[in-house]
C-alpha cells in the first residue's frame, strides 16, 4: 500500500513560496492501478520524483508497505528505489549500447540477482512483452513500441512493489499506444504491482481501475462519462 | 547566420572551448619558444662568426680553426690573385689562464672559473684587420703607444676575459695576466678592450706574429678571410682557389661558413623542435576529440540545418571555420606566450636548452613577423585538421536517422574508417624505406606521424578487440562500463586519441633514451677504461708536451700512460659547409681498440698494400660513405697520407664523425707531438688518491687536470640527463594535454549521457555507484590508451633508434626497454584518466540528470 499524508511542495526552500501542490493526502492499495493526470505544470512529475524519493518534498510524508521514505538519506532511498520501484519513461530511455536482454537485466543485475534467475525472468519477461525473438537486438534496431516493451519488461523484471509510469505512451502512435497500454496493464496485474501512470491521455487513463486530477486545491477524482 | 549559431556553440561548451584552446596555445607556446630560444643562440653564434670575417667575401679554412692550420705561405699564393683586393691572415687557438702572482684568483673565485679557464686567442694583422674586421677595432687604453698592439704580448679583452682575469680597473695599463701554452707560462699585458659582438666566452684579441710565437705555431695560420676586387663571384673564386689549395684546406662563402656553424647543432635542434611540437600535435587531438563529441551531440540539429535547406558543403566549411576559428584563437595566444617564454628563458638561462651547444651564449630573443605568423598557422592548422574529420562524418550523415538520434547514441564516431588506417601503416612503412631528406629524418617523422594517425584510426576496431578478450567481471558497475566502450568505440576512442598520440610519444621518447643512456654507458665503461685521465685546460691547444708526458709515465704508481692527440681535419674540400672530422690519434694496441666498442671490421687480408690502419666513427662511414676496407686519403698539415679503413667504432662524443690512427704512424707523418690527454692505468696496489696528489704536485707552469673515470662517466651522465631534461619537460607538457582531451570527453558524455544517467538514478543508481561507472570508464579507456600507446610508442621508439636517430647523429645503440617505468607510467594513466573522468563527469552526479529523463529525445 502507498500512502502519501499532508505532501506539500513548493518551488523555493521557505514556507513563504509558492507552492506546486500543497496538504496531498492519497492512498493506492496493493496492486492498484491509478492514473495521475492533470493540467502541464500541475507538479504531475514532480509528485512522480517525490514518491521515488529522487526529490525531496516540502513537507509531509510517504509510506510504501509500511515503509516511510526519507530522501534526505541518499543510500537508503536510492536502495529502496532499486528494489522496490519500477520506471517506465516517455522517451523509453533503454541503453544504446546494451541489447534487449541486457536492457531487461539491468534491475536484475543491479539488484545482484544470480545469472541463471536472471536468464530465466528476462526470458519470462520477453514472452510477457511479446520480443522473445529480439532478445539479442539493439535498441536502435527496434520501432517506439518495441521499445517501449522493452522498458515495461526492463521496469517489471525485478517485482516491484510500485510502478511509476510518466507518459508512457506520449512518443507513440495511437493504435502502439493502445496495445502497449494493453501490455503493462496484463503485466502489472499479473505481478500484482502497484501502479501510478502520469498521462495527459484519457484513453490511457481509462485502462487504470481509476483516475485522480492534480490541480493546486489537490488530487480529485477524474471521473470518465 | 550559420556563422552566428556556430560561434554560439563554441560559446555554450566554453569550458571544453577554453580547453581546446587552450592545448592549441600551450603546442605553439611550446613549439614557438624552443625554435626562438635555439634560433637566437645560433644567430648570436653566427653573428660572432661573421664579426670574426669581417667584411670578407671569402674565407680559406684548415680543419677546426685552433687544431688543424695550415702553411702561412697560401697567404701569398692567394693575395697574388688578381680577383683578391685584400687577405687578412687569422689565428685562432686556445689558452688556459692561470692568473698571476698578485691577483691569481682563489678558493670561490677559482671555483666559479674552473669551468671557464679557457680563453680563445684570435690573433690577427692588426692593420688589415682594422679595414677587413673592423669588429676587432676594440678600444686601446695605451692611446699614447699607437704599436702597443704590435708587441706580441699585449692583448685587447672582452668582457668576459676582464671578468675573469679580475682585480684591474679597465684603464689599468700595468695589468698583467699569465696564460699556459703547451705547459709552458706565458705572460701578457692588457693593452685595451675588444668585444666581438655574439660571442660572449673570454676572447683575446693579439697581434697575429705574437700568436704563433705565442702558441709555437710559426709558419701556421688558421685562417685567410679574404675580400675580392668588385665584381669578382665569390662562388667562382672559391671554386678556382680550390683547385690550387692542398689536402685538408677548404675556400667557404660566409653563407657556407653560416651553415657549417649552423650543422653543428642542426640535427638537435630540428629534433628538439619536432618534440616540442608534439605538444601541439595532442593539441589538435584535443580539438578532434572536442568537435566529435560535439558534433555528435549536435547531429539532429545539424540535421535540421539540412533539412532547413543549409547544402553540405556550407555545413562542412561552417564546421570547419569553428576549428579553425579556435586554432587561431589558439595559435595567436601560444605564439605571444610562445614569444614571452622565449624572452624569459633567454634572460634566465641563456641561450643552451641543456644540449650544451650554446653554453655559455645569452643571446636576446631572435624572431621575424614570418616565423611568427608560421606558427600561428600550424595552430590553425592544428584546428582545422582536428575539426575536419568531425565535420565530414556530421555531414555525411542522412538527416532522417540523425534527426531522431539520442544524444550520443550508438557508435557515430567521427574517426575515420579501419581501411584508412591500414592505409596509413602501409604508407608508414614505404616512408621509412626512403632515405634522409637534406641530412635531416624528415620522411622518418612522416612515418611517425602516418604510423600514429593510422594506428589511432584502428584504435575503435582495437578498443573493441581488446574489449572482448577481457572476461566479463560480476561487478555490476564494471560490466556497464565494459558493455559502453565496447559497443559503442567510436565516440570513447576519439576521446581517448590525445592521450594516446602522447602516451605513445612519451614511451618513445623513454625508451630511446633509456636506450640511448644504457648504450652511452656501456660505451663510456669501455672508452673509459683507463684508471685516471689527465689534461691541461680546455680547448685543442691547450695541449701537454712530451717531458710532461713522460714525467707522467715516470711517475711511482702509474704502469702505463698514453697519450692522446686531437686534430680537426677536413676530409672532403668539395664539402665546405661539412663541420671537419676529428683526428684522434693514439697508440692502437689491441686492448685499446677493445675499448673502442668497433661495431665493424674488415678483413685484416684486404690491407694488401700494409697501409696504416684508420678506424672510423659511424659518422665519417654515413656522412662520406667509407666503408672497411677501403682505402681513403688523410689530408695533414697540407700533405695527404693514404689510410686502410679496418673498421667502424660507435662514438657517442662527435657527431660529425672521428677518426683513429697509431700515434706512432702519425709522428712519422707529423712534427706534431703534443698531447691533449693522457691516460693512465695505475700499478697494482697504487694507492690512485696519492697518485693523484702527485699529478697535481708536477713541477709544471699550469697545475694539471686530473680526473678518475669514474668522475668523467658520472660528468658525461649528467651532462645526458641534462640535454634531455628538456624534453622531459615537453612530454609532461605534451600528456597534460592529452589529459586534457580526455577530461573534456568526460565532461562531454556527462552532459550527452545525462538522460541515461539519469535513468539509472532513477533504477535505483546512486551517486556513488556513478561515479564509480566514470572511474571504471576512465580506467578502462586509460588502460586502453595505455596498451594502444605502448604498443604504439614502442613502435615508434624502433624508428627514433634506427631511423631518426641514425640519419640525425649517425650513431647507432643497442634497444634497451625499461619494462618498469613503462608499467609504472601506465598505471599512472589509468589511474590520471579514471580521477579525471569521475572530476569531469560530476554533472552526471547532479540533479540535473534526474530532470532530463523528461527532455525529449
Amino acid at each position: 500500500m502507498l500512502e502519501i499524508r499532508k505532501l506539500t511542495k513548493r518551488f523555493g526552500a521557505t514556507s513563504s513560496s509558492a507552492p506546486i501542490f500543497e496538504n496531498l493526502d492519497f492512498v493506492l492499495n496493493t496492486g492498484e492501478y491509478c492514473a495521475l493526470m492533470g493540467e502541464s505544470g500541475a507538479g504531475k512529475s514532480t509528485l512522480l520524483n517525490i514518491i521515488a524519493g529522487l526529490e525531496p518534498p516540502t513537507s509531509g510524508t510517504i509510506t510504501l508497505e509500511g515503509q516511510a521514505l526519507d530522501a534526505s538519506v541518499d543510500d537508503a532511498v536510492t536502495l529502496f528505489r532499486r528494489e522496490k520501484l519500477g520506471f517506465i519513461f516517455q522517451a523509453f530511455h533503454l541503453l544504446p549500447y546494451l541489447n534487449v536482454f541486457e536492457n531487461i537485466a539491468l534491475p536484475l543485475r543491479l539488484n545482484r540477482w544470480a545469472e541463471e534467475k536472471i536468464s530465466g525472468r528476462v526470458t519470462e519477461m520477453l514472452a510477457a512483452v511479446g520480443l522473445s525473438d529480439k532478445r539479442m537486438s539493439l535498441p536502435r534496431e527496434l520501432s517506439g513500441g518495441e521499445m517501449q516493451r522493452v522498458a515495461i519488461a526492463r521496469a517489471l523484471a525485478h517485482r516491484p512493489r510500485l510502478l511509476l509510469a510518466d507518459e508512457p505512451t506520449g512518443n507513440l502512435d495511437p493504435d502502439t499506444a493502445l496495445q502497449i497500454l494493453d501490455v503493462l496493464r496484463t503485466e502489472i496485474r499479473r505481478n500484482n504491482t502497484t501502479a501510478i501512470i502520469v498521462t495527459h491521455s484519457e484513453t490511457a487513463a481509462r485502462t487504470a481501475d481509476h483516475a485522480v486530477m492534480l490541480t493546486r486545491a489537490g488530487l480529485k477524482p477524474r471521473l470518465f462519462s | 547566420m550559420l556563422a552566428k549559431l556556430f560561434l554560439a556553440s563554441l560559446r555554450a561548451n566554453l569550458g571544453r572551448t577554453l580547453l581546446a584552446l587552450a592545448g592549441i596555445a600551450l603546442g605553439v607556446a611550446l613549439g614557438l619558444a624552443v625554435h626562438v630560444i635555439n634560433q637566437s643562440a645560433i644567430g648570436e653564434m653566427q653573428q660572432a662568426a661573421r664579426t670574426l670575417s669581417g667584411d670578407a667575401d671569402l674565407s680559406i679554412r684548415g680543419g677546426r680553426a685552433s687544431a688543424g692550420g695550415f702553411d702561412e705561405r697560401l697567404l701569398e699564393m692567394v693575395a697574388a690573385d688578381e680577383r683578391v683586393q685584400m687577405a687578412s691572415p687569422v689565428i685562432e687557438p686556445d689558452a688556459t689562464y692561470l692568473g698571476d702572482g698578485s691577483n691569481a684568483p682563489s678558493g670561490e673565485a677559482l671555483q666559479s672559473i674552473q669551468g671557464r679557464r679557457t680563453i680563445k686567442f684570435i690573433g690577427v694583422d692588426v692593420f688589415r684587420a682594422a679595414l677587413l674586421q673592423p669588429g676587432f677595432a676594440g678600444e686601446m687604453y695605451l692611446s699614447d703607444d699607437r704599436f702597443a698592439m704590435l708587441r706580441g704580448d699585449h692583448v685587447l679583452l672582452n668582457q668576459a676575459a676582464r671578468a675573469m682575469i679580475g682585480g684591474g680597473a679597465d684603464q689599468d695599463t700595468t695589468r698583467k695576466f699569465s696564460v699556459t701554452v703547451g705547459g709552458a707560462a706565458h705572460s701578457l699585458v692588457v693593452a685595451g678592450k675588444a668585444e666581438l659582438a655574439g660571442y660572449t666566452g673570454p676572447l683575446a684579441i693579439i697581434d697575429i706574429a705574437g700568436a704563433q710565437t705565442l702558441f709555437n705555431q710559426l709558419g701556421q695560420i688558421s685562417r685567410i678571410d679574404i675580400r675580392l676586387t668588385p665584381g669578382a663571384n665569390p662562388a667562382e673564386v672559391a671554386r678556382s682557389l680550390a683547385a690550387q689549395l692542398p689536402a685538408g684546406v677548404v675556400a667557404s662563402t660566409p653563407a657556407q661558413t653560416d651553415k657549417q656553424s649552423a650543422a653543428v647543432s642542426r640535427a638537435y635542434r630540428i629534433n628538439l623542435t619536432v618534440l616540442s611540437l608534439v605538444a601541439l600535435f595532442t593539441g589538435g587531438f584535443l580539438v578532434f576529440s572536442t568537435q566529435s563529441l560535439s558534433v555528435l551531440r549536435r547531429r539532429a540539429q545539424f540535421a535540421l540545418y539540412r533539412t532547413l535547406g543549409v547544402t553540405r558543403g556550407e555545413l562542412l566549411r561552417a564546421l570547419i571555420a569553428e576549428g579553425a576559428a579556435l586554432g587561431c584563437i589558439g595559435g595567436a595566444i601560444g605564439t605571444a606566450l610562445g614569444l614571452w617564454l622565449a624572452t624569459f628563458a633567454l634572460a634566465k638561462f641563456g641561450g643552451d636548452l641543456g644540449s650544451g651547444f650554446f653554453a655559455g651564449t645569452a643571446p636576446v630573443a631572435q624572431w621575424t613577423w614570418p616565423t611568427l605568423a608560421f606558427f600561428t598557422s600550424l595552430g590553425i592548422a592544428a584546428g582545422v585538421a582536428g575539426a575536419a574529420i568531425p565535420a565530414r562524418a556530421a555531414v555525411n550523415e542522412a538527416p532522417a536517422r540523425a534527426i531522431k538520434a539520442t544524444d550520443g547514441e550508438g557508435d557515430a564516431s567521427a574517426l575515420p574508417p579501419a581501411w584508412t588506417g591500414f592505409a596509413l601503416l602501409v604508407l608508414s612503412a614505404i616512408l621509412l624505406l626512403l632515405p634522409a631528406f637534406d641530412d635531416i629524418p624528415w620522411l622518418a617523422y612522416l612515418a611517425i606521424a602516418a604510423l600514429l594517425l593510422g594506428v589511432l584510426a584502428l584504435s575503435p576496431l582495437a578498443s573493441s578487440k581488446i574489449i572482448a578478450l577481457i572476461p566479463k567481471p560480476k561487478n555490476f558497475i564494471a560490466q556497464l562500463s565494459l558493455s559502453h566502450i565496447e559497443k559503442s568505440p567510436g565516440p570513447s576512442a576519439a576521446g581517448i586519441t590525445g592521450v594516446v598520440a602522447s602516451f605513445s610519444l612519451m614511451i618513445a621518447m623513454l625508451i630511446m633514451v633509456v636506450s640511448f643512456r644504457s648504450s652511452l654507458e656501456q660505451w663510456l665503461v669501455g672508452v673509459l677504461n683507463q684508471d685516471l685521465y689527465v689534461r691541461q685546460g680546455s680547448g685543442d691547444s691547450n695541449a701537454l708536451n712530451t717531458s710532461t708526458g713522460a714525467a707522467l709515465q715516470a711517475l711511482s704508481g702509474v704502469a702505463n700512460a698514453d697519450f692522446l692527440r686531437y686534430r680537426s681535419v677536413i676530409l672532403d674540400s668539395t664539402k665546405p659547409e661539412q663541420p671537419p672530422v676529428t683526428l684522434i690519434t693514439r697508440p692502437l694496441r689491441e686492448n685499446v681498440l677493445a675499448s673502442l666498442s668497433v661495431l665493424k671490421r674488415a678483413a685484416p687480408s684486404a690491407n694488401a698494400g700494409k697501409l696504416p690502419d684508420i678506424w672510423i666513427s659511424e659518422a665519417v662511414a654515413d656522412l662520406y660513405g667509407y666503408a672497411p676496407g677501403q682505402t681513403i686519403s688523410l689530408p695533414l698539415d697540407g700533405a695527404s697520407h693514404q689510410v686502410f679503413v679496418a673498421g667502424i667504432w660507435r662514438d657517442y662524443a662527435r657527431s660529425f664523425g672521428a677518426m683513429v690512427i697509431d700515434r706512432d704512424i702519425y709522428l712519422k707523418w707529423t712534427a706534431d707531438d703534443k698531447i691533449n690527454d693522457v691516460s693512465l692505468r695505475l700499478s697494482e696496489g697504487a694507492n690512485k688518491a696519492d697518485v693523484m696528489a702527485a699529478i697535481r704536485n708536477l713541477p709544471v707552469d699550469a697545475k694539471l687536470d686530473v680526473t678518475d673515470a669514474a668522475e668523467i662517466r658520472k660528468f658525461s651522465l649528467q651532462a645526458f640527463d641534462r640535454s634531455f631534461a628538456v624534453t622531459y619537460a615537453l612530454e609532461i607538457a605534451a600528456i597534460f594535454v592529452g589529459l586534457a582531451g580526455i577530461s573534456a570527453t568526460f565532461s562531454a558524455q556527462a552532459w550527452s549521457r545525462r538522460r541515461e544517467f539519469g535513468m539509472l538514478r532513477h533504477l535505483g543508481v546512486s551517486r556513488r555507484e556513478i561515479a564509480a561507472l566514470l572511474g571504471a570508464e576512465g580506467a578502462l579507456l586509460g588502460a586502453l590508451g595505455a596498451a594502444i600507446g605502448l604498443a604504439l610508442g614502442m613502435a615508434i621508439a624502433l624508428i627514433l633508434i634506427f631511423v631518426v636517430n641514425r640519419e640525425s647523429f649517425h650513431w647507432s645503440m643497442e634497444l634497451h626497454i625499461p619494462w618498469m617505468t613503462m608499467a609504472v607510467l601506465s598505471l599512472t594513466l589509468v589511474v590520471l584518466t579514471s580521477i579525471s573522468a569521475v572530476l569531469s563527469g560530476k554533472f552526471a552526479m547532479s540533479k540535473q540528470v534526474i530532470a532530463a529523463v523528461k527532455e525529449d529525445a
